[in-house]
């Protein structure tokens, strides 16, 4: 009997290169339930990844995949998107390849709207290159790059995308597998620019620094701070401060980027035929 | 040809048709429930996120010296499974799953009155 | 000059119009930018142009954005371009190094202005042409055009697009502000006379597919996305097989088949030209605005009976080395002028490695080269 998820992986890779106990594996294996269900071709799908831990997870994948420089896989994406519109794109990124070095292009994907799935893991660190602060890491903690404790006031990064204009906007989390396929099943099927932020758990490298080294540990962590945006209509402000909302956040029907151009394509070549 | 991820050198083959020469699987059927759970110990890292999620104690981590991870999940109350699947799903590494006959025969009714 | 030819179609064009229209005969159906002088029109008429084709133009946040758009646009098959200036070409570094890595075909316009940094936006240079040579960090092959009237810009920017499906390696087209901007009459070829090239694809079936197996030679047949073969492509380095790999002996090959797709073709790729060079003594080597200058000096210093002859090249990089060595041994010296503080000098001076002296031209202010300028120097070295 073969592994479930056997027909959407690379299994010559499998073992995968993250930590024992790393969420990444978490939030991959959810994305491929929510995928399953979906029953797109894999021919007709692109995984496409940065610079990370997380920007690993295309190689493992067995789709069109491409594993690009540090920030820029939502431009690799819009490129691929943008020419093949008919065909199924998904980004994975960290929380500093998308809001520190991508910044720039995920704030102007988000605004475009374009039909691209984006799931951002954060981990709230640089675990890859030895857990470096980001934009996402909390305030006080420690890092190889703040000894004494950051001084930086992190991005709330769903709230960030909404701002942006993205049209799907949901955080979950790695301790709950099961409502984070959901919320990924929404983005796939939402048509426009949908964000997934998924709190995760670099225990290796965030978590050790920080007293959280265990993986259960640090997993029940967050688990433990978020609260579900159900939940979370019934409380007051002062009540929700050291919360983090997770479910569906936001989700608004917008005019989608490929589908405008195609009406610039239709307008541009009717003025050909006069 | 693609360099093999480090296998674990206790690796102990037991294999069905169609499987990796690497496998080392442990698949149990509880025949009451239903429900079998197999682990792909070749890919276990001893994260023991299975074992405490489990909220029926079915499972347990084994320390395993002889494993780089130093230990491995075992099933110790294979009757206690009530196909929850939260081992599977929060399993990072693909290394356990979990199928239950009854759940497998609901979601199928769901998908046929849908 | 060229004697006018006899073509049915005859145009009064800019040369950044020329690259546009050129690059729509190309094949050319996906452009990603960014709005920089002096390149912004190639930009303009194609947003104006590719959408009437049934083609996609978009203006990405950024040089770097536009660059990675492009790379993503031509893995599904498309033959791709953008255009930029200095300022964005340094930005662009870092995914043009991915593109020669991972092998995708692409075009990558840069109408060199006035630098460095901001420099001169609206006045012309060619003070980047090291950068094009060198400007990624690590080691990749190069091509790079540079084509100087408007004829040849068309036909360059062909072949461009051709050596590009040809080699999978971005192909740079230096032009300068005076050449983007300057218009005149443009004879365009026939249509038998234009040959495109598209890349090959794989020859085997999905399951029994290697994506940069090379066995056939050294440019791999890469599947475009979603034609039903599905491979890893990454920027890490790697096999065969596409997947990372840090095997000291992998790395070595794959890098030095990556040079070799340039280094192993140059007779296909290096093209120059030679004016009055036969019983030459005195050879000026230049390109783009400062060769249309050289080129009235030549022909002033010939009606003084003076043996001067020009070198031009149209291939930049790879370099007409073999072409410059042959022609060394009978000069007494060697003009450079150029739009830099000295770098073809520099590319110069390590070729003839001391058998020639070298008279350098080094005008950065942003004025062209005058013809009167090389003559001086010719006049100066007789």
């Amino acid at each position: 009997m073969a592994l479930k998820y056997e027909s959407f992986l690379r299994m010559q890779h499998i073992p995968h290169m993250w930590c024992p106990g790393c969420g990444i594996g978490i939030i991959v294996k959810s994305m491929l339930r929510a995928l399953e269900t979906l029953e797109w071709d894999q021919n007709d799908t692109a995984m496409i990844s940065g610079i990370g831990c997380t920007s690993r997870a295309p190689g493992y994948l067995d789709m069109n995949t491409l594993h690009t420089t540090h920030g820029r896989a939502l431009t690799f994406a819009t490129g691929v998107k943008f020419a093949r519109s008919d065909k199924h794109v998904i980004v994975m990124s960290g929380d500093g390849d998308s809001s520190a070095i991508g910044g720039n292009h995920l704030i102007h994907s988000c605004r475009r709207n374009i039909d691209i799935t984006l799931i951002i893991v954060n981990n709230n660190i640089y675990g890859m290159t030895g857990g470096q602060y980001s934009p996402t890491t909390p305030i006080g903690s420690r890092a190889a790059t703040a000894p004494w404790g950051s001084i930086d006031p992190p991005f709330d990064l769903s709230a960030l995308c909404i701002a942006a204009g993205a049209t799907y906007v949901a955080r979950g989390h790695v301790g709950a597998a099961a409502p984070l396929e959901r919320l990924i099943r929404g983005g796939l099927k939402h048509k426009g620019f949908s964000v997934i932020e998924v709190l995760s758990n670099c225990h290796t490298q965030f978590g050790r620094r920080n007293r959280l080294s265990d993986p259960v540990q640090l997993i029940n962590h967050i688990a433990a701070k978020t609260i579900n945006v159900r939940e979370a209509a019934k409380l007051s402000p002062e009540e929700l401060k050291d919360k983090i909302v997770v479910g569906l956040l936001h989700q608004v029907e917008r005019a989608e980027y490929c589908d405008a151009y195609d009406q610039v394509i239709a307008k541009a070549s009717a003025s050909v035929s006069h | 040809m693609p360099e093999m991820a480090i296998a674990p050198p206790s690796a102990k083959v037991v294999r069905e048709e169609g499987e990796e020469r690497n496998a080392d699987i442990l698949r149990a059927t509880s025949e009451q429930n239903q429900i079998t759970i197999t682990i792909y110990r070749h890919f276990c890292k001893g994260c023991e996120i299975c074992a405490e999620v489990c909220p029926k104690g079915v499972l347990r981590m084994k320390t395993a010296t002889d494993r780089w991870e130093g230990s491995i999940v075992e099933i110790v109350d294979l009757e206690a499974c009530n196909a929850c699947m939260l081992c599977e799903h929060q399993c990072p590494d693909f290394a356990i799953e979990v199928q239950s006959v009854k759940k497998d025969l609901k979601v199928r009714e769901k998908q046929s009155v849908a | 000059m060229p004697e006018i030819p006899n073509k049915k179609r005859v145009e009064f064009w800019s040369g950044n119009e020329v690259v546009a229209e050129a690059a729509i005969v190309a094949g050319c159906r996906f452009f990603a930018g960014y709005p920089i002088t002096p390149s912004s029109e190639i930009a303009h008429i194609l947003s104006h142009r590719l959408p009437m084709l049934g083609g996609k133009f978009i203006q990405m946040e950024d040089e770097i954005a536009a660059m990675g758009a492009i790379i993503g646009a031509s893995l599904t098959g498309q033959k791709v371009l953008t255009a930029t200036s200095g300022p964005g070409f340094s930005l662009k570094q870092e995914n043009i190094g991915f593109a020669a890595m991972i092998e995708a075909p692409c075009v990558v316009v840069n109408v060199m202005r006035g630098g460095p940094s901001t420099g001169l936006p609206t006045a012309l240079g060619q003070s980047d042409i090291m950068q094009a040579r060198w400007g990624t960090h690590g080691d990749r092959p190069v091509i790079a055009l540079v084509p100087a009237y408007l004829d040849e810009v068309y036909t360059e920017t062909i072949r461009a697009f051709n050596l590009a499906e040809k080699y999978r390696t971005p192909v740079f087209i230096l032009l300068d502000e005076v050449i983007g901007h300057l218009s005149e009459r443009v004879d365009l070829p026939d249509d038998d006379e234009i040959t495109i090239i598209n890349r090959q694809g794989p020859t085997v079936p999905p399951e029994e597919y290697v994506p940069y197996d090379t066995s056939a030679g050294d440019v791999p047949p890469l599947a475009n996305y979603f034609s039903g073969y599905r491979f890893h492509m990454t920027g890490l380095n790697h096999d065969r097989s596409g997947f990372p790999t840090t095997d000291p002996a992998l790395c070595q090959r794959e890098n030095e088949r990556l040079m070799r797709k340039v280094d192993g073709n140059l007779d296909d790729i290096i093209r120059f030209e030679n004016t009055s060079t036969e019983d030459a003594e005195i050879l000026v080597v230049a390109f783009g605005s400062s060769a249309r200058a050289a080129a009235v000096a030549i022909a002033d210093a010939g009606s003084k009976g003076i043996k001067a002859g020009m070198l031009r090249p149209l291939t930049l990089w790879p370099f007409p080395e073999e072409e410059l060595k042959r022609q060394v041994s009978k000069l007494k010296s060697i003009i450079v002028p150029e739009a830099n503080l000295g770098q073809l000098f520099y590319e110069i001076d390590r070729l003839v490695a001391g058998k020639c002296p070298i008279r350098r031209l080094n005008k950065v202010g942003g004025v062209p080269i005058y013809p009167s300028e090389v003559m001086a120097l010719i006049e100066a070295a007789n």
